[in-house]
């Protein structure tokens, strides 16, 4: 249900008198239990565009072919504005190196564009992208925009990465183009029918204009 | 088959192999070598006036008389790496920016300090006017903003864009100044007044190197799309492409305006190097195809016409001179 359909139901509920509130508690106690998470968020912090940015990539999530060599990646999150509200029609453009540390330049393999869901939610299946010489992190572009927002650019870095030593926090100053430990996520290696793979959570939070 | 008819097989086969690389590599271009007291990590040339300067591992920058290499005057400066580095063509000033977001601009006649500004993060892209008297400097992922060298404020800034600006160009009279933008646009605009004159987003990967042709008419720019886009810049539109191999670290039209000077960037492998490029404008015939020994550190467009480019090794800065 909706939050807009919850909210109708109770108050029609109050109005026709068949809701009964139990003591101390108000209708606009009742509306508000069971609303999304509204508390303020900070932004996502920004990263830098990089020089491989396309436009038109493919609306597709999964990224990764069957054959593709590398550790399967599995990327998810929702996206807010910095009021706790969820951006439904968020646009994610997504673009990585593949295992081997190579963007396609020609074509679109590993970009994507996504769409956020009603509940501002994204998903898509990858490989974590290799280290190529130049850059010191593993890490995915990110240009996401939503209407009254400003367009963010990021990039989401994994904690496993060899090159923070296991101590992204002390380390994660090794790539200079990482400003904020926060862009640095937490990796879960799972075991699936085909070997193990990485899930990783990595909300985006965007300022109003 | 017989001997004969494989032999003109092969010579076939050679010919259109030939072809398919292009125009046969120049041979090796004339090199000079000046001597610094420190390795050298970056390297740029005034086109309007003899000097170049460079950026040195003991946190120098060296200004130097060309061609001789004659140090003229040593710049301290604040320790760490370097985000952007410029010399203004007129050669007057010189700009450096760091990864906190410093910048700092000096006289490279006196060596004194014409102006300190402090952007939000590190900068991105810092361009002089060809009179010396703007500078054009973005942080990364931000606007573009135009500064007044002499009072050191910023004057007008340009529109953001998502991703912000790769860079920038200001054509020959300074009245104009060509954005290659992260969301894939290249854009002209009046450098008095920030007005937006034209657009192009014919680009499907971001521009990073744009410049000026002489006329100011056209814009060349080139990116990952590996395509030479000339935009008209009162329109925007495309009048022609021409094809590249790989995306450029940056492209110069010579101060004549008759040779397009590109440094291509080797996409799969960035530490290496990769070809440069003079190419005649307009016929867009090659002159010279180089592949230096190892990663150049900078160079660009003498006042005498010549576009050299510098690698360094310990204690050498070697000048190649391409044309």
């Amino acid at each position: 249900m909706t939050e807009l359909g919850r909210r109708d139901l109770l108050l029609k509920c109050a109005a026709l008198g068949t809701l009964t509130l139990g003591p101390g508690v108000s209708l606009a106690d009742a509306l508000e239990w069971g609303a999304p998470d509204q508390s303020e968020r900070k932004p996502t912090p920004w990263d830098e565009l990089g020089p491989f940015y396309k436009k038109n990539a493919p609306h597709v999530a999964q990224m990764r072919l069957p054959s593709d060599p590398g550790l399967p990646l599995s990327v998810s999150g929702q996206v807010f504005d910095t009021h706790g509200n969820l951006l439904e029609g968020a646009t994610l453009e997504i673009w990585q190196a593949n295992d081997a540390g190579l963007y396609d330049l020609d074509g679109y393999r590993y970009r994507a564009a996504l769409l956020a869901d009603r509940a501002g939610k994204y998903a898509f299946e990858s490989v974590m992208p290799g280290h190529y010489p130049g850059r010191v992190c593993q890490h995915v572009h990110y240009l996401v925009r939503a209407a009254g927002c400003k367009p963010l650019t990021t990039q989401l870095y994994f904690a496993t990465d060899p090159v923070f030593a296991g101590d992204p926090q002390r380390n994660y100053t090794k790539d200079p183009l990482i400003d904020s430990v926060e862009l640095v996520r937490p990796v879960t290696i799972v075991r699936t029918p085909t070997g193990p793979a990485a899930a990783v959570a990595f909300e985006i939070v965007l300022e109003h204009l | 088959m017989s001997r004969r008819g494989g032999t003109a097989i092969w010579i076939l086969v050679f010919m259109l192999a030939a072809e398919l690389r292009g125009p046969a590599q120049s041979a090796t271009p004339a090199e000079s070598i000046l001597r610094l007291p420190a390795r050298a990590v970056w390297f740029v040339v005034a086109a309007g006036r003899p000097i170049g300067a460079a950026i040195t591992v003991d946190n120098r920058i060296r200004v130097l008389s060309l061609p001789d290499g004659r140090e003229q005057r040593a710049i301290d400066l604040p320790p760490g790496p370097a985000d952007v580095f410029s010399i203004s063509p007129d050669g007057r000033f010189i700009v450096f920016g760091d990864h906190k977001g410093n910048v700092h601009v000096w006289s490279s006649a006196t060596g004194v300090t014409q102006c300190k500004l402090s952007l939000r993060r590190y900068p991105g892209v810092a361009v002089f006017s060809h009179d010396g008297g703007t500078l054009a400097l973005a942080a990364q992922g931000d606007a573009l903003q135009l500064v007044d060298v002499a009072k050191c404020t910023t004057h007008v800034s340009l529109a953001q864009t998502a991703g912000g600006v790769m860079a920038a160009a200001f054509s020959r009279d300074d009245r104009y100044i060509a954005t290659a933008d992260g969301d894939t646009a290249v854009r002209v605009y009046e450098a008095a007044n920030a007005r937006l004159v034209s657009e192009n987003k014919d680009s499907v990967m971001s521009p990073l190197a744009v410049d000026f042709t002489a006329d100011g008419r056209t814009v060349l720019a080139l990116g990952g799309d590996k395509v030479v886009l000339f935009v008209d810049a009162a329109t925007g539109r495309t009048s022609r492409r021409m094809d590249a191999t790989q995306p450029p670290f940056a492209m110069q039209i010579s101060p004549n305006g008759t040779l397009l000077a590109t440094v291509f960037m080797k996409s799969e492998d960035m530490t290496q190097p990769d070809h440069i490029t003079l190419t005649s404008l307009p016929a867009g015939t090659r002159q010279a195809d180089w592949v230096p020994p190892v990663l150049p550190i900078g160079g660009g467009w003498t006042v005498h016409g010549h576009f050299i480019v510098a690698t360094a090794a310990q204690n050498t800065l070697h000048l190649w001179t391409l044309n």
